[in-house]
């Protein structure tokens, strides 16, 4: 079964001064904690 | 998230967040809540789908365990901020490690349903005793 890390590791997302992340790279030598919001605030 | 960034880097750990919003609300929300880790925007909702998140339903924010919920939020000092695109879409939190595992996965199943910090702390030291 795959991974929720595994679904998300190619996915590329800009922040919110436009830069590029590739997800996976959060996690490639350390864990990451990703918390996705409902709402700003 | 924001009060705990430090012990989670003090761990190693990486942190992230992602809205459903666009640029504009989400570099809002940073200067006013102060955050200094990366979050990202997802206008296409594409990683939420990715990570198996759910819409929820609006008549669940008028339930009294979500009422009581916002009340609480409220009178500790948290405002509601601008939802972003979609306000049914749920969010959650997770631990991802190295090798693509899943350290902590929570997805929230209404609105309110937000995972202890704690948790999440507890998975990255958790990890960091199995690495040596």
């Amino acid at each position: 079964m795959a991974t929720v890390a595994s679904k998300l590791r190619d996915l590329e997302l800009p922040d919110v001064d436009g830069v590029v992340t590739r997800l996976g790279s959060l996690w490639e030598t350390a864990p990451a904690a990703l918390v996705f919001l409902r709402h700003y605030g | 998230m924001r009060d705990h960034a430090s012990e989670l880097r003090e761990l190693g750990a990486r942190i992230g967040a992602v809205g459903v919003g666009g640029a504009f609300y989400a570099r809002a929300f940073r200067e006013d809540a102060g955050i200094d880790f990366p979050l990202f925007v997802d206008e296409q909702l594409a990683a939420y789908r990715a990570a198996g998140l759910e819409k929820g339903k609006l008549w669940e924010a008028l339930t009294p365990a979500n009422t009581v919920a916002r009340l609480k939020a409220f009178a500790a000092g948290h405002r509601y901020g601008k939802p972003g695109q979609d306000v049914t879409q749920l969010g959650g939190a997770f631990v991802l490690a190295p090798g693509d595992r899943d350290l902590f996965v929570h997805r929230a199943r209404t609105f309110g349903d937000n995972a202890p910090i704690v948790d999440l702390v507890g998975a990255v030291r958790a990890w960091k005793r199995a690495s040596g």
